[in-house]
């Protein structure tokens, strides 16, 4: 019994001298590293006196460019899917294959700061409809900017405006068809923190062509963005003779590390409907590798029709190099209540070497309410769940 | 009593030092801009630079960052309005919100270094020590900050005689060590301080060789600072967005 005790007293001691002996070592390793660091103390640089500070224009430096600058990319994907429509995994599966390549080319002329024009032009070759020459060259943006002594920044031409604060819903992007016409935007950056007029033509009737500009082609757009405290606050509207008017207010915080954002909107065309959004995104990276994490997720009150008034919610995520490897992984889920349809898909990217990227996603579509209009825009089978899987080769020049 | 009334005495010249030590290097009657180069070295021997050139309105707390290399990245920008901060994504056309706490470009440094100093009015004294950093005799502040919007909840500065923080030692609130910074030598403009090299040690990413861990290390070279006045749409969104281009 007494050598029973003695040995768990001589445990204890063991352990506490290990125990102690561990603390010395770190603690020396430390010591050792901290001098090391404040060794940089020793004979350190004198500090210097600039008696006359120099007179370089960093804005300029930044905003210097060559005057004209060609690049772009090819991109060439071949693969194929398979998916059902009606009973998923039962019924005959539709199938299809077929690769194409896509060319983009961009310019952008900058004569001076003042000046620049931008183009990104794109065409396509279908290789799988036996077309072997490529198609029309479209252009994707063509605008110029003309800067106005930092006062006022005029864009015209065909470009791309995000408006609203949604991600997954976009109730609030009034400009979303902004791509598809040509506008004339007008920026006055000093003006609160900053206010934007907009007129947006659109051809609506290109079935039936005219030839005069018509008034219902025609949307005016303006928004006042004003950051007080830590909130931003967004409020803008559009009128269109056809569509009515709409109105957005919108707010944006951080709290704790994470956006939050809501957005409400007030649509009229002889009758006033709402439509509202809340939502937020987290982004995590960790810091040794390359790994980032984000979140997405977002609520969304649909009440532009009265009698089937919706409520939804989203959620997506997305990680880029997995634990370090060269996989991303990404998960998308929109959800009507009411109508019980939503869009699922979850996608995997492996790029094991430059310039080549695996794409392998799994589209599930459910209900009759389609909440995601592109959706479908990148497979080769339209159904209801599918299994797809691309080969995709980029190259940038 | 005598006892009491020393200790308020040096508790009053500790907090003045503090506010000293803030002044120094806060730019409020002018803009400041200036050329930053950043190298990272990672633990596993790899490299990577970025410049960048920084405009500054102390007066206003604005800031606006915009990387000139590597040239795949130029126009890349960070604007920082009030308590702010706005990142332009230019494939997605959009802004997004982000943390001044966020690493710069995933070096040791992070956004809130652009900015100047606010430690009297961030952060309470916990205590004060006498050591000796190589050649200057610095005064040691143990601060714990009283706001949350911070980097760090803790931090312990050296501060040499001429009111200049020398060496900076940034905690957890767990009280770990997160990250070391040295400045050895500063450039004085006007009446006015800018760092002219810091170099910084992050604890949290290192790689153990042989039993010994080897940290990354991020050094920031500043150069050729000015104080010429900027234009006001400099520091917006608009012009976040217009100098950002993209090839697809």
């Amino acid at each position: 019994m007494a050598d029973r005790k003695n040995f768990r007293l001589l445990k204890l001691w063991l352990s506490l001298i290990f125990f102690l002996c561990g603390l010395v070592l770190s603690a020396e390793e430390g010591n050792e590293l901290q001098e090391a660091f404040d060794s940089i103390f020793e004979d350190p640089q004198e500090d210097v006196v600039i008696e006359k500070p120099v007179d370089i224009d960093y804005k300029q430096q930044a905003e210097k460019s060559d005057k004209v600058r060609i690049g772009g990319y090819l991109l060439m994907r071949g693969g194929g899917g398979i998916g059902w429509d009606e009973k998923p995994l039962q019924s005959k599966p539709e199938k299809e294959a077929g690769a194409y390549s896509k060319a983009y080319v961009t310019f952008d002329i900058t004569p001076d700061p003042t000046l620049q024009l931008f183009g990104k032009l794109q065409t396509e070759l279908e290789s799988d409809k036996g077309n072997d020459t490529w198609g029309d060259i479209e252009a994707d943006e063509l605008w110029c900017d003309y800067n106005l002594k930092d006062m006022a920044f005029f864009r015209f031409g065909k470009c791309y405006m995000k408006w609203g604060q949604g991600r997954l819903f976009r109730p609030g992007d009034f400009m979303d068809d902004c791509e598809d016409g040509t506008s004339l935007r007008a920026s006055f950056p000093n003006m609160l923190d900053g206010v934007s007029l907009v007129i947006l033509y659109k051809n609506r009737h290109k079935s039936n062509p005219v030839k005069k500009l018509r008034r219902d082609d025609l949307t005016y757009a303006g928004k006042v963005d004003k950051t007080i405290g830590d909130i931003n606050f967004t409020f803008a509207a559009t009128s269109n003779r056809e569509d009515g008017q709409r109105f957005l207010g919108s707010i944006k915080t951080v709290v704790f590390g994470t956006d939050f954002l809501a957005d409400g909107i007030i649509n009229y065309d002889g009758e006033t409907t709402y439509e509202a959004l809340a939502g937020f995104y987290k982004e995590w990276s960790k810091p040794n590798e390359s790994q980032r994490i984000k979140l997405y997720g977002e609520y969304y009150f649909d009440g532009r029709d009265k009698n089937e008034l919706d409520n939804c919610f989203g959620l997506a995520t997305s990680v880029d190099n997995l634990f370090g490897s060269p996989v991303g992984f990404g998960l998308k889920w929109l959800h009507s209540m009411q109508t019980e349809s939503g869009q699922f898909i979850a996608g995997l990217t492996i790029s094991p070497w430059k310039h080549i990227k695996f794409r392998f996603a799994v589209p599930w579509n459910y209900g009759d309410k389609e909440l995601d209009k592109d959706f479908y825009e990148e497979f080769p089978i339209k159904t209801k769940l599918g299994f797809t899987l691309f080969i995709e080769l980029t190259s940038k020049f | 009593m005598g006892c009491i009334l020393f200790s308020a005495f040096a508790a009053d010249s500790d907090r003045e030092i503090l506010r000293k030590v803030d002044e120094l290097v806060n730019f409020e009657e002018s803009d400041l801009a200036a050329e930053y180069t950043i190298v990272k070295k990672d633990p596993n021997g790899s490299a990577s630079t970025t410049v960048a050139a920084m405009f500054r309105r102390d007066k206003s707390e604005q800031f606006l960052i915009l990387i000139l290399q590597p040239s795949a990245d130029k126009g890349k920008g960070y604007l920082k309005l009030g308590k702010n901060l706005w990142l332009y994504d230019p494939v997605g056309k959009c802004f997004t919100f982000t943390s001044a706490k966020e690493r710069f470009e995933n070096s040791g440094f992070r956004l809130s270094d652009f900015t100047g100093s606010d430690y009297a009015k961030n952060y309470d004294i916990v205590s004060v020590t006498e050591e000796k950093l190589g050649k200057f005799n610095c005064k040691v502040f143990d601060l714990k900050a009283n706001t949350n919007s911070v980097s760090f909840p803790r931090e312990k500065i050296w501060v040499s005689e001429d009111n200049l923080v020398r060496k900076i030692e940034d905690y957890s609130l767990s009280n770990q060590l997160m990250r070391s910074s040295a400045i050895p030598s500063y450039q004085q403009v006007n009446s006015r301080w800018i760092p002219a090299t810091i170099m910084i040690q992050d604890h949290m990413v290192f790689r153990e060789v042989e039993g010994k861990k080897i940290y990354e290390r991020t050094t920031v070279t500043i150069k050729d600072p000015s104080l010429n006045k900027q234009p006001d749409s400099l520091y917006t969104k608009e012009y976040l967005e217009r100098i950002n281009r993209t090839n697809g």
